[in-house]
C-alpha cells in the first residue's frame, strides 16, 4: 500500500537518498498528484534540498508514527485532523514560531505553535448528472434524509459514502457530523436502509459516481471531488446549504526530524501567501485562505456558503479517539449503516 | 531623607511583590482549576453502569470546556472500582487512591508528563449498582500554557501598578519634604545673610508656620542686643573711671617728679596715695560687681543661715576699721532667719554697704562718733536687712540716682560710685529689693528686702 515517490527533480539522487540526510521527508496522507506543484515550488525555494514524499492513508500513517518502520519524517500532513491532534498531544511534534497567520481571525486554523492547517476542504455531496436529470438534487442534510424516506427506491445500493471504520477521516467526518447536527443518527438509518456503500477512499467513490454504479455520495472530501469534476461532466458537487464541514488538512514537525530547520521552511511555506496561492491554482486542495478561491471551484461555491463549520485543531478531537468513545461510536455506525 | 525612604520603599516593594506573586499564582491555579474541576464532572457524567459493566461515554463538551485554555494539551485515564485503567493514558504519573471516597474534595497535582508541567486533577465517582459497585476515577491533566501566560500577566499588571504607585509616594514625599522644608531653608538664608549683632528684625514671612520661630529669633536676639548694650555701657563707663583715676595719679607723680626739691613733699605722696587707694578700690569693686553679676545670672543656691554671715561680715568689718572710731551694733532678729542665697554675693553686698557707711557716715562730724547699726528683722515672707548710719544721709530727690552705677551723690568724691549698685544687683538677683530711706540715726538707712526661706520652699528644694 505503501507508495514512495520522489519528486521528480531529484530523480538522479535516488540512489543516495536513504544513505542521506539532506532529504526532506515528508509523510503524508494526501495524494501525491494534489500536492506536487507545492513541493515543485518548494524545491525551486530550497534547490539543494530534494523532498523525500511517502504516501500513506490517514490511519496507516498514525500507525507508522506510533510504531515506526521507517526512519522518522521531518514532516507529517494529514487530513485526518483528530489524530494529528492525537499525535501532537502525545508530544510527537515539536514548536514552530512565525509560521504566517493567513487570515486573521482563524485561531482554530493552528494549535499550540505544533499543528497547522493549511487547507479548508469543505466535506460536499456529489452527484451522478444524469441520474438526477429528472429528480430535485437534495441541498441540504434534511432533504437529503427526506429523500431518502421517500425515493427509497431511487436510492437503493446508489447511494455511497466514506468507511468510518477504516478510513481516519470518514471516522472524524462521521463523527463530528454527530457533533454538529442533531438528526444525523436519523441520517445514518436511512442511508443504512438504502443500503448506502463503503469505501475506504475518494477515488474509488468518485470513480463509482462518474460511470453511474452510485447516484449520491454522501459526506464526500469537497477538494477531491470538485477536481474530479472539473474533469468529468459525469458528476456534479453540492456544498451543502444548511451547514457544511470543513476539513483543515494539518501539518506538524516531528520531534525527531532531522532537518526541523528545513521542516519549519516547509510549513511557513504552505501557509506563506505564495504556498496559499500555489493550492488555490494548481492542486485539487483548498486553499486555508477562502477569498482565494479554488481553480476547481468554478461556480465559486465555497464563497457562497456561510454555514462553514471549520473542525478547529484542537483538543476537543481527543474525545471521539477514546476507546470507549470510539467503539461506541462504530458500534453504533455499524448498526445503523448494516442494519 | 529621601534615599532612605527610597530604600524603604524599595524593600516595601520587594516584600509585595512575593505577595503579588503570591496571589497570581494562587488566581491563575483557581481559574483553571475550575475548568480542570467542570470538565472532570463533565466526564464523570458521561461513565455509569450499563449491562453490568461500567459505561463510559464522554460527552463532547467534557473536552470543549477545556478548549478556553486552547493551546494547552489534555491527559486523562478512567480507572474502574478495582483501579484498573478503562480507558485514557495508562503511563500518567499519578494514580487513583484506592482509600479516597466519593465524597472527598477532589485533588490537585502538578507533575511533569511528556517533558511538560501537568495539572492534574483527580475526581471520583461512586457506582452503587447491585453488578458493579465502587469508585470510579477520572484523573485529567492540563498543560499549564495558559495557566501560566494568566499567572504572568496578572504579575506584571500588579507589579507596574504597584511601581508606579510606590513612584508616585516617592515624588508626592518629595515634594511634600521640599515644600515642608523651604521655610527652614528661607529662615536660615536670612539668618546666614545678617550679622547676628545688626539691630535688624528677620522680615516678616507670609509662612503660617514659620511667623512663632521669627518672632521668637527677632525677641531673643533683641534681648541678646539689649543685654549687650548694657555690656557696653558698663565697660564704657569702667574704663572712663579706671582711666580717670590712673590719669589722676600719673598727673600726682609727674607733680612730684617735676619738683626742684631734692624731697618730696609728703602731702603730694599723701595725694598719690589717696589716688592709689581709690583705684585699687574702683577696681576691687569693679571686679566684686562683675563677680556678682556672673554668680547672679547662674543662680546656685543654697539655703543660708543669715545671723551666722552678718556676724563674719561685723567681724571683719569690725576688725578693718579698728583703727576708726566708728562703733558698730547689731540688733539680731528674735526668730530663726534664712533665706536661699548665695553666699559670696551676699557677704560682698553687705561688706559694699558697710563700707560705705563707713565711709560716708561720720565725715565732717567730728563732734560725735561713727555709729553704724546693723539689725535683721524678720517680717512675714521677708527678712529686712538694715544697715544705718548717722551720717548726712542722701536727699531723699537723689537716692534713686545713688542705686545707678558710678553715680556719686552729695559729698561723696572718695567713692567710686558702685557700692550701692553691687549691693542693688545683688538683692535683684536673690529676688528681693534695695530700699534707701532716712536713718534714725540722721544718715542713711539700707534696707536688703530679701525672701525668707520657709519650711514649706525648704521642703520643695530637698525633694
Amino acid at each position: 500500500m505503501h507508495r514512495l515517490i520522489v519528486s521528480l527533480i531529484s530523480f538522479f539522487f535516488v540512489a543516495n537518498l536513504f544513505a542521506n540526510d539532506t532529504v526532506l521527508r515528508i509523510y503524508s496522507a494526501t495524494d501525491i498528484s494534489a500536492i506536487r506543484p507545492m513541493l515543485h515550488e518548494f524545491e525551486s525555494l530550497y534547490p539543494d534540498v530534494p523532498v523525500l514524499y511517502r504516501e500513506f492513508n490517514t490511519i496507516e500513517l498514525f500507525d507508522e508514527l506510533l510504531n515506526p518502520s521507517l526512519p522518522a519524517p521531518d514532516v507529517v500532513i494529514s487530513s485526518a485532523a483528530d489524530l494529528q491532534v492525537k499525535l501532537v498531544n502525545d508530544g510527537f511534534a515539536q514548536p514552530v514560531y512565525d509560521v504566517p497567520d493567513v487570515s486573521p481571525n482563524q485561531p482554530w486554523a493552528q494549535w499550540s505553535n505544533e499543528l497547522f492547517g493549511f487547507t479548508y476542504e469543505p466535506i460536499v455531496f456529489v452527484y451522478n448528472k444524469e441520474a438526477f436529470k429528472n429528480t430535485a438534487i437534495p441541498h441540504t442534510h434534511e432533504a437529503l434524509a427526506e429523500q431518502l424516506r421517500e425515493k427509497a427506491a431511487f436510492y437503493q445500493d446508489r447511494i455511497g459514502t466514506y468507511d468510518a471504520g477504516s478510513s481516519g477521516l470518514g471516522y472524524l467526518v462521521a463523527s463530528q457530523d454527530e457533533v454538529t447536527f442533531s438528526l444525523t443518527g436519523r441520517l445514518q438509518e436511512s442511508l443504512g436502509r438504502a443500503k448506502a456503500s463503503i469505501h475506504c477512499c475518494s477515488s474509488i467513490l468518485l470513480t463509482r459516481l462518474s460511470t453511474g454504479d452510485l447516484v449520491f455520495g454522501y459526506n464526500l472530501l469537497g477538494s477531491y471531488a470538485m477536481a474530479k469534476a472539473t474533469n468529468n461532466e459525469h458528476i456534479g458537487v453540492i456544498v451543502p446549504e444548511d451547514y457544511t464541514l470543513a476539513i483543515l488538512r494539518s501539518a506538524f514537525v516531528h520531534k525527531n526530524a532531522t532537518r526541523p530547520e528545513l521542516a519549519a521552511a516547509f510549513i511557513r511555506y504552505l501557509r506563506s501567501p505564495a504556498g496559499q496561492i500555489t493550492i488555490a491554482t494548481k492542486t485539487a486542495l483548498m486553499p486555508l485562505n477562502r477569498q482565494l478561491g479554488s481553480h476547481n471551484d468554478p461556480e465559486q461555491q465555497l464563497q457562497k456558503s456561510t454555514n462553514f463549520h471549520p473542525i478547529r485543531l484542537g483538543p476537543e478531537l481527543l474525545l471521539y479517539l477514546d476507546q470507549h468513545k470510539k467503539a461506541q461510536f462504530l458500534n453504533s455506525w455499524s448498526l445503523a449503516m448494516r442494519p | 531623607m529621601l534615599t532612605r525612604t527610597a530604600l524603604l520603599m524599595c524593600t516595601v516593594l520587594a516584600i509585595l511583590s512575593v505577595g503579588v506573586w503570591h496571589y497570581a499564582n494562587t488566581s491563575a491555579d483557581y481559574s483553571y482549576d475550575r475548568l480542570l474541576s467542570s470538565a472532570s464532572v463533565t466526564m464523570l457524567d458521561g461513565i455509569n453502569v450499563d449491562k453490568n459493566q461500567v459505561h463510559i461515554d464522554l460527552p463532547y463538551s467534557a473536552f470543549e470546556i477545556l478548549q478556553l485554555a486552547p493551546e494547552d494539551k489534555i491527559y486523562y485515564g478512567i480507572y474502574g472500582p478495582n483501579g484498573h485503567l478503562l480507558s485514557g493514558y495508562s503511563d500518567l504519573p499519578l494514580e487513583p487512591s484506592m482509600t479516597e471516597r466519593a465524597a472527598d474534595q477532589p485533588r490537585y497535582e502538578l507533575h511533569t508528563y511528556k517533558g511538560q508541567k501537568v495539572r492534574f486533577i483527580v475526581r471520583h465517582k461512586r457506582l452503587s449498582e447491585r453488578s458493579v459497585a465502587g469508585n470510579v476515577t477520572v484523573i485529567l491533566g492540563q498543560t499549564t500554557i495558559a495557566r501560566d501566560t494568566q499567572m504572568r500577566d496578572t504579575l506584571y499588571a500588579a507589579l507596574t501598578t504597584l511601581m508606579a504607585v510606590m513612584a508616585i509616594a516617592l515624588l508626592v514625599l518629595w515634594l511634600a519634604i521640599n515644600r515642608a522644608l523651604t521655610p527652614l531653608s528661607w529662615l536660615s538664608s536670612q539668618l546666614v545673610s545678617q550679622s547676628p549683632l545688626e539691630n535688624g528684625q528677620l522680615p516678616a514671612t507670609k509662612i503660617m508656620e514659620v511667623a512663632p520661630l521669627t518672632q521668637a529669633i527677632n525677641n531673643y536676639r533683641q534681648q541678646w542686643l539689649d543685654a549687650l548694650a548694657v555690656m557696653r555701657d558698663f565697660i564704657a563707663d569702667a574704663s572712663h573711671q579706671i582711666r580717670t583715676a590712673q590719669a589722676t595719679t600719673k598727673a600726682q607723680l609727674e607733680i612730684a617728679l617735676s619738683s626742684q626739691s631734692e624731697k618730696i613733699d609728703r602731702s603730694v605722696v599723701e595725694a598719690i596715695y589717696q589716688d592709689h587707694t581709690k583705684l585699687t578700690r574702683l577696681t576691687n569693686q569693679l571686679l566684686v560687681h562683675a563677680t556678682i553679676v556672673h554668680r547672679g545670672d547662674r543662680q546656685e543656691f543654697i539655703p543660708l543661715d543669715i545671723p551666722v554671715i552678718l556676724q563674719e561680715v561685723i567681724t571683719h568689718a569690725v576688725r578693718d576699721y579698728a583703727h576708726t572710731d566708728i562703733e558698730f551694733e547689731y540688733v539680731a532678729a528674735h526668730e530663726k532667719v534664712a533665706i536661699l542665697g548665695d553666699e559670696i554675693v551676699l557677704k560682698e553686698a553687705l561688706r559694699n554697704v558697710i563700707d560705705n557707711a563707713v565711709a560716708h557716715g561720720s565725715t565732717g562730724n567730728a563732734a560725735t562718733h561713727g555709729l553704724i547699726r546693723i539689725s535683721l528683722k524678720a517680717s512675714g515672707p521677708n527678712c529686712q536687712l538694715w544697715v544705718e548710719d548717722n551720717g548726712p544721709g542722701i536727699p531723699e530727690e537723689q537716692r534713686q540716682r545713688a542705686l545707678e552705677r558710678f553715680v556719686k551723690v552729695g559729698s561723696n568724691t572718695q567713692g567710686s560710685g558702685l557700692g550701692l549698685a553691687i549691693a542693688q544687683t545683688a538683692a535683684i538677683s536673690h529676688h528681693g529689693q534695695l530700699m534707701l530711706s532716712q536713718s534714725e540715726l540722721g544718715g542713711l538707712a539700707v534696707c536688703f528686702l530679701l525672701p525668707r526661706l520657709t519650711e514649706a520652699s525648704n521642703a520643695s528644694l530637698n525633694s
